[in-house]
């Protein structure tokens, strides 16, 4: 070996954190979420039992657990969520959930980029195992020339 | 005996984030890996680490399998 590489998919913001703030005399909490994609967003929303899920260009609403929450990108693409309740944490515990099943959508899009391309790209998968932590372990291995 | 074909190993997290690791790749060869699996992933190296071994054989000339399985052991 002599390289080792961290990557993030495009679809998430390399350097997000979560950001929340309420909007005074509304009902809303707004929250700065690491999500880009509203495809995968909208993937995700329907995965965790979510209703009258919508997108329009890049924003996607939805009503999950009886609460409409809904998306729009920033000037960096990056999706700010707006969920309709005065209860933070009801609202973080929502979100956290939607982060989590969005981490899902991208580990399943990663997965099939790599089954797409590698054959392409002059590589054989050797072994793919899913971890117990549910992480996946590809082998890839060079076609000699 | 050990396996000295080019290989990348690739662990995919539950959220999306890959780590990525060449083996029998050396010197600088391997840099252009990353510009490979940035395509192929569709994804941003945040983050990188050579390791002693490409230090170490980039300033020899004659790269050999057998170096490779001394230093990996």
């Amino acid at each position: 070996m002599s390289i080792e590489i961290i990557l993030v998919p495009l679809a998430v913001a390399a350097y997000g954190s979560w950001k929340a703030r309420s909007i005074q005399n509304e009902n809303v909490l707004v929250v700065e979420t690491r999500l880009k994609d509203s495809k995968l967003l909208a993937q995700a929303l329907g995965a965790m039992g979510g209703s009258s899920i919508e997108i329009d260009g890049s924003k996607v609403e939805a009503v999950i657990s009886k609460r409409r929450v809904s998306f729009s990108p920033n000037i960096e693409g990056i999706l700010t969520a707006h969920v309709d309740t005065n209860d933070r944490d009801e609202a973080i515990g929502l979100l956290v959930e939607v982060d989590r099943q969005y981490g899902l959508q991208v580990q399943t899009a990663v997965l099939q980029r790599v089954k797409d391309r590698a054959d392409r790209l002059g590589m054989n998968i050797v072994s793919q195992i899913k971890d117990d932590d549910g992480s996946v372990s590809i082998l890839l291995e060079e076609v000699e020339a | 005996m050990m396996n000295s074909r080019r290989r990348i190993r690739l662990i995919v997290k539950l959220d999306g984030s890959v780590s990525a690791r060449t083996e029998n790749i050396y010197g600088e060869d391997c840099l252009s890996r990353i510009n490979i699996l940035e395509n192929m992933l569709e994804a941003l190296t945040v983050d990188s680490e050579f390791t002693e071994d490409f230090t170490k054989i980039r300033n020899q000339s004659d790269l050999t399998i057998s170096h490779d399985q001394e230093t990996s052991a």
